[in-house]
């Protein structure tokens, strides 16, 4: 009883200093003009990369941070990983093969598989016109995942549509990365700047050379240079990381 | 002045997290690759010549029409600074992640290359935060240093470690939520995400609430990626769950974080007295606390993530001092007591892959039996506590030195306080390992220890001490260094 | 005073497996470890103010020791007691950024 209402008391405390922390996070963000600074910039020189301005800034201005937040989900799908087995100290734990809880019906099984190719039709889309229409990798490769998710479902894993094994989606999120990597390396071979945009070349001045600009040039009325095969990178990474998750939790639901 | 190997201390490591983790399960080419892709990430801080590096080449613009800053020059870019410190910061952290691996790859049977994937994640991280001049790219990469923490906790197994884990990334959450929320107010009030961009925006500008209320948010994200109070028992917790050998990794990353970001704090709002107070304030709580709850301790682990606590503590008492001896000399402990913790780690680590327990009272008497580990320890201990011939002696003599010439005597007497405890708790862990009867039965039945350790371990050691006592007989090529770190902090970048 | 250790001892049981010399040791730091904090805090505005309050504190202490079974049950693994503080750390450097104290 004593410890009780000690912990009573102890949680009004952390209470009302939780409400002090927010009193003032509040106050500041109601009063609070926003400078558009070097956003400005951006968007005035964007135009000359591609007409999606979101993607310029996330892919071009900024690529290097995305760069570091594909990383972050990287980092929590391997994290996922560890937690159910895979790459502990002394030996792998194995997963078990699972089978949906309910098997589905017949209405599903005969719509699903279309279905999937729909979605994933849909997400290589966004995926591969991200420069130029709303959309880009993140969002591609999150369409697609959700196609995985669905045929998984319906099929279980044995049997559905992509047939992907968890080795082969972390290759393929492996090799996502790397394209990323590896496009970053070009620039920084070429011109001595790390995700330099070679094929728009903004600063013709660091002699990128000829050759090596029309190797990333893409048939579009403005050349988005890298930008377009960063966005499949990042698809396949998110893809695949995602897909990643549902398999780990998909397994961990059985045990 | 561009300089094109600084961008590879951080992706090469990422390159080869993401290959190791491919690798996995091939036990030789994990091996193979592990070893080649240290000694690279040796080399290249080595051989990378100072200046900075612009990625994506977008480069410093001075004139623009209808700017809406009221700078004269915007950094486009995400910058990379590369100077001494940075080199010094990178090449310890990589030295001590190369003692890691090595470690791992040689003494485990089935080496686990996600394990390793995870250890080249953290090292990129850490080396990004130290070199960042960019407060974004900042906070990305601190993301990624505490998941891929977490995660090298977690494949410890055990419950221990998935609670220390579970425990690190709730309030990982909270802290990096809330440094993110001050860089967003930051970056909404000047429109600027570069440090050196906003060092030049804020000057003047220490009254505007708002800054005031980012300056707070990411001083509490300070404190949990630097381990001081609230979050030290999170931190001790991490410590103690993880492998001996990689808390030394651990903490090492923890202290250079712990500068890189405090130097980032200094530069920006280094005028602003409260957030000194705060920070002083907190590490002396810090310094006291992780010392007496070390001496509490009933397992050597636990002990040793406690002294390791309460030196960034110690760390914390120098910078947040804000002068200019106070800042050197913090930045000059941070890279000393690194070096000597991890000394005291990697001793303890010794134990524990032996006897497979570190607990006070199934240990006992291993002196006869491990003559030579029991005389490095004793060093590392003397290194620790800051006994003269040694590089931490350096490093505490000029902390209590810049206490006393700030006005804060009393902090002095803290601070040899402090040392004196800890001093006292490290004892006590030599003398219940080494010196006590081993008179219980468990001891007898379970402890084999023996000098057949590992020479990668045994080499390791003694470059420890090698480096402890050259830092501390010619502590001034880098005490000067970091004086002039100090002075460009305090005057301007 | 003859059974100084076995009311230590009793007291320390709490810790779980501490030695007294141990616990002792660190009583002692803490005993001058918040006086001196208070005269670093209270200096800049008085001195006597603040050796006053100091002994009073000693006083204080010296009543409710071992204060040290508490400060290390405060410092525990548990989650509960580490966002307690968390909590109130954060309001209070909230308040000093903000408050201007």
């Amino acid at each position: 009883m004593k410890f009780q209402q000690s912990q009573e008391m102890r949680n009004l405390i952390a209470a009302i200093f939780v409400g002090i922390f927010s009193y003032f996070i509040i106050k500041a963000l109601t009063d609070f003009d926003i400078v558009p600074g070097v956003s400005y910039i951006y968007n005035l020189r964007g135009p000359l990369i591609a007409p999606n301005m979101i993607t310029v800034i996330l892919f071009d201005w900024r690529g290097y941070d995305t760069l570091g937040e594909a990383f972050i989900l990287i980092t929590a799908v391997l994290t996922t990983g560890i937690l159910f087995g895979r790459g502990v100290l002394g030996g792998d734990v194995s997963e078990k093969d699972s089978t949906p809880i309910r098997p589905s019906t017949i209405v599903q099984k005969v719509f699903a598989a279309p279905l999937v190719f729909i979605i994933v039709a849909f997400g290589v889309v966004i995926t591969l016109g991200g420069h130029i229409t709303p959309g880009g990798g993140f969002q591609g490769g999150s369409v697609i995942a959700t196609a995985f998710f669905l045929s998984v479902v319906v099929y279980g894993f044995k049997k559905n549509v992509f047939n992907l094994s968890h080795n082969s989606l972390e290759t393929l999120e492996g090799v996502g990365a790397l394209i990323y990597l590896c496009l970053g390396l070009v620039g920084l071979g070429l011109s001595g700047y790390y995700l330099y945009n070679v094929g728009a070349d903004l600063y013709p001045y660091l002699g990128v050379g000829d050759t090596a600009t029309r190797l990333f040039s893409y048939p579009d009325s403005t050349n988005a240079g890298i930008i377009p095969y960063l966005n499949i990178g990042i698809a396949l990474k998110v893809l695949s990381g995602f897909c990643t998750i549902i398999t780990v939790l998909w397994g961990a639901e059985k045990k | 002045m561009n300089s094109e190997l600084i961008p590879l201390m951080v992706i090469f490591p990422l390159i080869s997290a993401i290959l190791l983790n491919l690798m996995h399960g091939k036990d030789k080419v994990v091996r193979a690759y592990g070893i080649l892709a240290m000694l690279v990430v040796l080399v290249v801080p080595i051989f990378a010549s100072y200046g900075n590096h612009l990625f994506g080449a977008h480069p410093v613009v001075d004139t623009l029409p209808q700017l809406k800053i009221s700078l004269s020059e915007v950094n486009l870019a995400i910058e990379y600074n590369f100077a001494f410190l940075q080199k010094a910061l990178v090449f310890l952290l990589a030295a001590i992640a190369t003692f890691a691996v090595l470690s791992h790859i040689s003494n485990e049977k089935k080496v686990s290359g996600v394990y390793l994937s995870m250890i080249m994640l953290s090292i990129a991280a850490v080396s990004a935060v130290v070199m960042a001049n960019d407060i974004f790219n900042m906070f990305v990469f601190l993301e990624i240093m505490t998941i891929a923490q977490a995660a090298i906790v977690i494949a410890v197994g055990g419950v221990s470690g998935y609670k220390a884990a579970f425990k690190y990334l709730v309030f990982g959450g909270v802290a990096g939520a809330s440094i993110l929320l001050g860089i967003a107010l930051l970056l909404g009030t000047f429109g600027v995400l570069n440090i050196s961009d906003l060092h030049n925006s804020l000057s003047g500008n220490m009254t505007n609430p708002i800054v005031l209320t980012a300056v707070g948010l990411i001083v509490i994200g300070w404190l949990f990626e630097s381990g001081l109070f609230p979050f030290h028992t999170i931190k001790s917790n991490m410590y103690s769950a993880a492998k001996p050998d990689i808390a030394a990794l651990l903490q090492t990353q923890t202290k250079i974080v712990l500068v890189a970001l405090a130097i980032v704090l200094l530069r920006l709002f280094g005028g602003y007295s409260n957030m000194t107070a705060v920070m002083l304030g907190l590490s002396v709580g810090t310094l006291i606390i992780g010392s007496v709850m070390a001496l509490l301790q009933t397992d050597f682990r636990r002990l040793l993530a406690f002294t390791a606590v309460s030196q960034a503590g110690l760390v914390g008492i120098g910078i947040g001092l804000g002068t200019r001896l106070g800042i050197a000399a913090g930045i000059f402990h941070a890279i000393n007591d690194a070096i000597a913790m991890s000394l005291l780690f990697i001793t303890v680590y010794f134990i524990y892959e032996r006897a497979k327990t570190t607990e006070f009272k199934r240990l006992g008497g291993l002196l006869v039996q491990a003559p030579k580990l029991a005389f490095i320890q004793i060093i590392g201990i003397l290194i620790v506590s800051g006994v003269p011939p040694f590089n931490a002696y350096q490093s505490e003599f000029r902390i209590i030195d810049a206490t006393i010439q700030a006005g804060h005597p009393e902090l002095g007497v803290l601070v040899i306080l402090g040392t004196i405890l800890t001093f006292v708790a490290l004892m006590k862990g030599f003398y219940l390992t080494f010196l006590k009867e081993n008179t219980t039965k468990i001891a007898l039945g379970k402890v084999h220890i023996y000098n057949g350790l590992p020479t990668v371990t045994y080499v390791t050691l003694i470059i420890l001490v090698i480096a402890c006592v050259g830092i501390g007989l010619f502590p001034m090529p880098f005490y000067d260094r970091a004086y002039s770190v100090a002075l460009k902090i305090l005057v301007g970048w | 005073m003859d059974n100084l250790y076995d009311y230590l001892h009793e007291k320390f049981k709490a810790l779980g497996g501490t030695q007294i010399g141990s616990g002792l040791s660190a009583e002692f730091i803490l005993l001058a470890f918040f006086p001196l904090v208070l005269i670093a805090l209270l200096r800049g505005v008085n001195d006597t103010i603040a050796i006053v309050l100091a002994l009073l504190f000693i006083v204080a202490v010296v009543f409710s020791a071992p204060f040290v079974v508490k400060v290390s049950k405060e410092n525990t693994d548990h989650y509960n007691i580490a966002a307690f503080y968390v909590a109130i750390v954060m309001g209070i450097v909230m308040f000093i950024m903000l408050g201007g104290i």
